[in-house]
């Protein structure tokens, strides 16, 4: 007899009239692992954010154990024994990892060097390599999840929510989580996680539920469910075989090499790093979190620099360059779109237009530039339609999209420059499915127009699926080059590990 | 800025010609094994040139002349000195230079038609490689003033920059320079009514026609050497060697390098060579990089094997490569035959066989 450790009655939650979640039935029962999958926009996050207090419904009834409850703040959550994980970390950045994992419970005699002997073994005990006396700012993101998942398990909560816990970890990581989940579930902890990556739900979870446009529309056993059924209950149509489901058969032949990458050193994090990107092709870069990937494209347009002494060379079209500031390489044609969209990649409360016309002002301005609404009106609503930025208004800021339309609005704003050289840097992070292959659709139009594109992921089957070339790195620098043609998931990852 | 205090400046921050970086081996350039897993046709000891006129392919291999189009080897001629080059011409002809200092056109027969033993005022000293230009020319890569062929790496790491090109009407005996102080001249192909000819230190093929000398192809990732002619209209090029990030370095330390030529054995020089692994005194090949017992194909080569296809148009079409892990290093030459590559690895002295997809 399975026992419902939390209920959700004909749940709805309005944002300004619009409803959110509208008349969700939902069963979590106790010690299962629960996925719950659907597009950006469909209601998991919201329906989670009910359960863990961050907030209330509108209508319907929430029960833990059996007794209506409402549920007005985390802190009674957590009393509740709920606790969550959130996609976006809610840690305090100038604190360090031990202090982030004890906010809260901290002795009236607070003795630091107890709190980080008592993190060490805590940390340790999850097998999470994170440094407590690290500060959490200079952490990177794979590492703030470590710790937010370690708070949640440290506050021995009994269900713990998860929301897109794998975005940001490398495979290596993702494994240490899953042995993580399955403890949690052997010690009794019911576990629910949101995840866009489906193939972590089918191999993690006993139950999925699938919601769509904030309406429940299946639950069922983990058995009972294929990827081609979760993917066509998400979006109600057929995607399975346009996702990541077609092995390649031919490459684009390379055009002129445009980029090139010699001997590039970077702090410690960059080793030497050499590279060629040619036009009309898609250069996928695989590598696991640390091999240098993002950093040495930085490098490339202009964000951060390399070593001041015998750094190395990058060259454009058979010329070395080296930028001081980003807007110098957007002015020769080098387009970075970032994997941190939230942080560097908008101004999230303009609007789309705004956004889109920014962009453009980041390749033409100049110091007496002129800037006219009219005209960001206008680049911003042909962008915006091009790549399929759904807003409810023309008006509506940023931070109110979904995470797939802030990411088409992302490349929108590059793609706007015109570039030659575009780097896509964790396209799909935190992107539901029906964005994906809308993203996926605009990097195959692009490397057919003739424009060299790099993609760096750290999933897999996308950059099997995109690349014409893959380029595999590891501990700062490429170490082997594959075709697609012959590249196998096994040879990227032997490469990238050993 | 004055060129000294750039120099001064790139020196001290690493940057321009002091960047001490080598081009990418990835894209067309991608290793592989192709030329180690090659037939061996034939071993010859001391293997350098290799030619083909469509009906016969000739290996020169210290001096003699050796036809390859059989089952096994068969002699065809010895001379009294090293053959540096060979090339072979219509109605039968063959050119052979002989201890690249003179220039010999042979008949069918074998009779002597023409010789050559200067260029303008100067003596030959290092023919390197030889190429019929139409019926009654012969284009002439002379490598060095200062230095015999086998004493290739004395010119690169004295910096030596005395090559030459030239175009020999062998019928009228005129001789028309086409390129001096060359950075080691080694490599000469007639194309199109142009000249094709390879500058190794200086990591170049340069194009000479009517209208002068431009680069086809530039910032290679090896030390380019003889060209020979493809079916398809492009030409196949050969590297004897590929550069490394420590030999680029050696050849700025100007201080260092002097006394390496001085005070050690040339065998032990930190240069690059054609092959590898005889003495444990020479520098590691790989530089030692290894990984769970596994010389790292990626590793920096001291001899490598490398053929590049290059298109007409000067794009590098795809390439061919004995891996630092390899034997059939230092290619030399090649040369297209009944459908297949020959290649000349100098390195191993064994001709190779690649069929051609």
């Amino acid at each position: 007899m399975t026992e419902t450790v939390v209920e959700l009655r004909r749940a709805t939650k309005k944002y300004a009239g619009v409803p959110a979640i509208d008349g969700v039935d939902f069963m979590l029962e106790r010690g299962e692992i629960h996925a719950l999958v659907g597009e950006n926009g469909a209601g998991k996050s919201t329906l989670t954010k009910v359960m863990a207090g961050v907030v209330t419904l509108t209508s319907g009834q929430l029960l833990v154990e059996g007794e209506p409850v409402m549920l007005a703040t985390p802190l009674e959550a957590r009393q509740k024994g709920i606790a969550m994980v959130f996609q976006e970390t809610s840690l305090v950045p100038t604190m360090t990892v031990a202090q982030n994992l004890y906010l809260g419970q901290e002795a009236f005699f607070n003795r630091l060097r107890g709190v980080y002997i008592s993190a060490q073994q805590f940390l340790q005990s999850l097998n999470f390599d994170v440094d407590p006396t690290a500060t959490v700012g200079m952490l990177g993101a794979a590492k703030k999840q470590m710790v937010e998942i370690a708070r949640a398990v440290l506050h021995k909560a009994r269900v713990i929510i998860f929301d897109e816990p794998t975005a940001s970890l490398t495979p290596e990581e993702k494994k240490y989580f899953f042995d993580l989940v399955l403890s949690l579930q052997k010690r009794d902890v019911t576990v629910i996680f949101i995840s866009h990556a489906l193939e972590e739900a089918l191999l993690l979870a006993d139950r999925i539920t699938v919601l769509r446009d904030g309406k429940h529309v299946v639950t069922d056993l983990k058995r009972n469910f294929d990827r081609a059924r979760i993917v066509k209950a998400m979006v109600g149509r057929d995607l399975s075989q346009t996702l990541y489901g077609q092995r390649k058969t031919h490459v684009r032949s390379p055009g002129e090499c445009l980029l090139s990458v010699r001997n590039l050193r970077m702090s410690s994090v960059v080793k030497n790093n050499s590279l060629s990107v040619f036009a009309g092709q898609v250069t996928g870069v695989f590598g696991l979190v640390g091999a240098g990937r993002t950093e040495t494209f930085k490098v490339v347009a202009g964000l951060i620099k390399r070593d001041f002494f015998h750094g190395g060379e990058v060259l454009l079209r058979g010329k070395p360059v080296r930028y001081r500031v980003g807007r110098h390489a957007v002015r020769d044609g080098i387009a970075y779109i970032t994997e941190d969209r939230k942080l560097e990649g908008f101004f999230e409360t303009m609007s789309v237009a705004q956004n889109i016309y920014m962009g453009l002002l980041g390749k033409v301005g100049g110091a007496f530039r002129m800037v006219s609404r009219a005209r960001a009106k206008e680049v911003g609503a042909r962008w915006g339609e091009l790549l399929k930025v759904r807003a409810t208004s023309k008006d509506m800021k940023v931070i109110e999209l979904s995470g797939g339309n802030q990411q088409k609005l992302v490349i929108a704003k590059s793609l706007v420059q015109d570039p030659d050289v575009i780097i896509f840097d964790e396209p799909t992070r935190g992107v539901d499915v029906g964005a994906i292959t809308e993203i996926h659709a605009e990097i195959n139009r692009l490397a057919d127009a003739g424009k060299a594109v790099v993609v760096i992921s750290s999933y897999l089957p996308e950059v099997m699926a995109l690349s014409d070339r893959i380029l595999v790195a590891k501990q700062g620098k490429v170490v082997v080059e594959f075709s697609a043609i012959e590249a196998t998931q096994e040879g990227i990852m032997y490469a990238a590990i050993h | 800025m004055l060129p000294t205090l750039r120099e001064w400046r790139d020196q001290l921050l690493g940057r321009g010609g002091a960047a001490i970086t080598v081009p990418v081996m990835d894209g067309a350039l991608k290793p592989n094994r192709i030329l180690d897993e090659a037939a061996v046709v034939a071993e010859l000891p001391g293997l350098d040139d290799i030619a083909s006129d469509g009906a016969h392919l000739v290996a020169s291999a210290g001096p003699t002349l050796w036809r390859l189009d059989g089952d096994t080897p068969v002699e065809l001629r010895r001379f009294d000195a090293a053959v540096t080059a060979i090339a072979l011409g219509a109605q039968g002809r063959v050119a052979v230079a002989l201890a690249g200092q003179r220039v010999l056109v042979l008949d069918d027969g074998g009779a002597e038609l023409a010789r050559l033993d200067t260029l303008g005022a100067e003596r030959l000293h290092a023919v390197n490689a030889l190429a019929f230009d139409r019926e009654d020319a012969l284009l002439v890569s002379d490598g060095s003033l200062r230095f015999a062929p086998a004493q290739w790496c004395h010119d690169l790491m004295t910096r030596g920059h005395s090559g030459r090109v030239a175009r020999w009407r062998f019928g009228s005996a005129g001789v028309e320079l086409l390129a001096q102080g060359q950075r080691h001249a080694f490599g000469v192909l007639a194309q199109d009514g142009a000249v094709l000819h390879s500058e190794s230190w200086r990591h170049r093929v340069m194009r000479t026609d009517a209208r002068g000398t431009q680069p086809l192809l530039a910032e290679l990732p090896g030390y380019p050497s003889r060209l020979a002619a493809a079916a398809d209209g492009g030409f196949w090029l050969t590297c004897f060697a590929c550069r490394t990030q420590l030999v680029e370095f050696v050849l700025r330390e100007d201080a260092y390098r002097r006394r390496m030529v001085a005070e050690i054995d040339p065998r032990y020089w930190i240069a690059p060579a054609l092959s590898s692994g005889q003495s444990f005194l020479e520098p590691l090949q790989g530089a030692g990089v290894k990984s769970m017992g596994v010389l790292k194909p990626w590793a920096p080569p001291r001899s490598y094997g490398l053929v590049i296809k290059v298109a007409a148009d000067g794009r590098i079409e795809r390439s061919l490569h004995s891996l630092v892990d390899g034997h059939h290093h230092g290619v030399t030459a090649v040369a297209e035959h009944a459908g297949a590559l020959y290649v000349a690895s100098k390195g191993s002295g064994r001709v190779l066989k690649v069929v051609q997809p």
